[in-house]
């Protein structure tokens, strides 16, 4: 039996797709059988993010409404072994998916894979609740901005409700050196305000536009920082069965001499990405 | 903060930090997001077991919820009449 796994935010725009796509190519590369889903009806991304969007025949509206099986419907990605991909619908309404389907559909996907990766869509509304229905985990992922962390507070407020009770929080996109000059939130700010367990902080990087540009994945890029933290907490995933999760630290940004001099005297602080 | 943060940190309060409060603010609204109908309820039930022992007129209760920075606060405010009969009989004392 494999885990299901949902990728929520409340907010649009913090990282979702990007954060399902990374994570789960990490974990095919760790040899586990991943599906990406994409439950953003009429809005479908994921494929373009991972570079699939040419191969798209059949999506989630044809599996849920039985014109087609799964095995007909998912992408296989050529280049990650054990990795596929379940696209959603650009043309159909959002309400085409019901919670039931959505149980139905990841009870089964959970017995053929490792781990289903769902990306759900933004807002609160019946994707957020496809998206959650069949969901054993939820990562929220939002970044350290005053907007994104009220939805994010929104949303964990409702997981509780739901009864979810397994949430892990990514921050995305912070800038330590920012955070180091005070004028961003630091994840020891995020986590106090939302309380739930971090299971991973991700840079900002210019080069996940790039990635996207070209539908390539960040992990594949050694010289992004944020594909190698997409890589950190993808193991940490798989650390509850194998590992401990320990913590990784990463450089700071852009740190200047007095950062790194502060830096030996005073030791790490959580503006360190990890 | 650390030390050098201190000196090297030329204003006081920093932008995170209005961020944070701003934050903490605007959760504790949000968190305590009551049904709008819970008042009226709560008014109506408080009504009727006010009415037992003393008397009361529904437009007299004013039932809110005053928020603070860690709690909220129920606030009820009931008006009453003392029964008629006490009325009398403190008014023959005091003659």
């Amino acid at each position: 039996m494999g885990r299901i796994i949902t990728i929520t935010s409340g907010k649009g725009g913090v990282g979702k797709t990007t954060t399902s796509a990374n994570l789960s190519a990490s974990l095919a590369l760790a040899g586990k059988r991943t599906i990406a889903v994409d439950t953003d009806i009429g809005l479908r991304n994921l494929d373009v993010v991972m570079g699939l969007e040419n191969r798209v025949v059949y999506d989630i509206v044809n599996v849920a409404e039985g014109a087609v099986s799964l095995e007909q419907a998912w992408i296989k990605h050529k280049r990650v072994q054990g990795l596929y991909m379940l696209p959603a619908s650009q043309s159909r309404n959002k309400n085409a998916v019901s919670v039931n389907d959505m149980k139905r559909i990841g009870q089964e996907l959970k017995q053929k894979f490792d781990y289903v990766i769902i990306d759900c869509p933004a807002g609160i509304e019946q994707g957020f609740q496809n998206a959650i229905a069949a969901a054993d985990e939820i990562i929220v992922v939002t970044t350290p901005e005053v907007s994104a962390v009220r939805d994010a507070d929104r949303v964990i407020g409702l997981l509780e409700n739901a009864s979810k009770e397994k949430l892990q929080l990514i921050i995305n996109r912070l800038k330590p050196a920012m955070v180091k000059r005070g004028e961003m939130m630091s994840t020891g700010d995020v986590t106090e305000i939302l309380a739930i367990s971090l299971l991973g902080v991700v840079p900002d990087d210019e080069k996940i536009i790039v990635s996207t540009n070209c539908g390539e994945l960040a992990i594949f890029n050694p010289a992004s920082v944020a594909g190698k933290a997409f890589k950190t907490i993808a193991r940490r995933l798989l650390g509850e069965e194998v590992v401990a999760p320990r913590p990784v630290e990463a450089s700071v940004n852009g740190a200047g001499v007095m950062n790194k001099l502060k830096h030996f005297f005073f030791g790490a602080n959580d503006t360190h990405p990890a | 903060m650390n030390l050098l943060d201190f000196i090297f940190r030329r204003n006081g309060s920093s932008s995170s930090e209005t961020a944070k409060n701003r934050l903490k603010l605007v959760l504790i609204q949000d968190r305590s997001s009551l049904p709008a109908s819970l008042l009226d309820t709560l008014r109506d039930e408080l009504l009727r077991v006010i009415s037992k022992h003393v008397k009361v007129d529904k437009g007299d209760i004013e039932v809110s919820i005053s928020r603070a920075q860690n709690y909220n606060t129920l606030v009820v405010n009931v008006p009453f009449r003392a029964p008629k009969r006490q009325l009398r009989k403190l008014a023959t004392v005091t003659e």
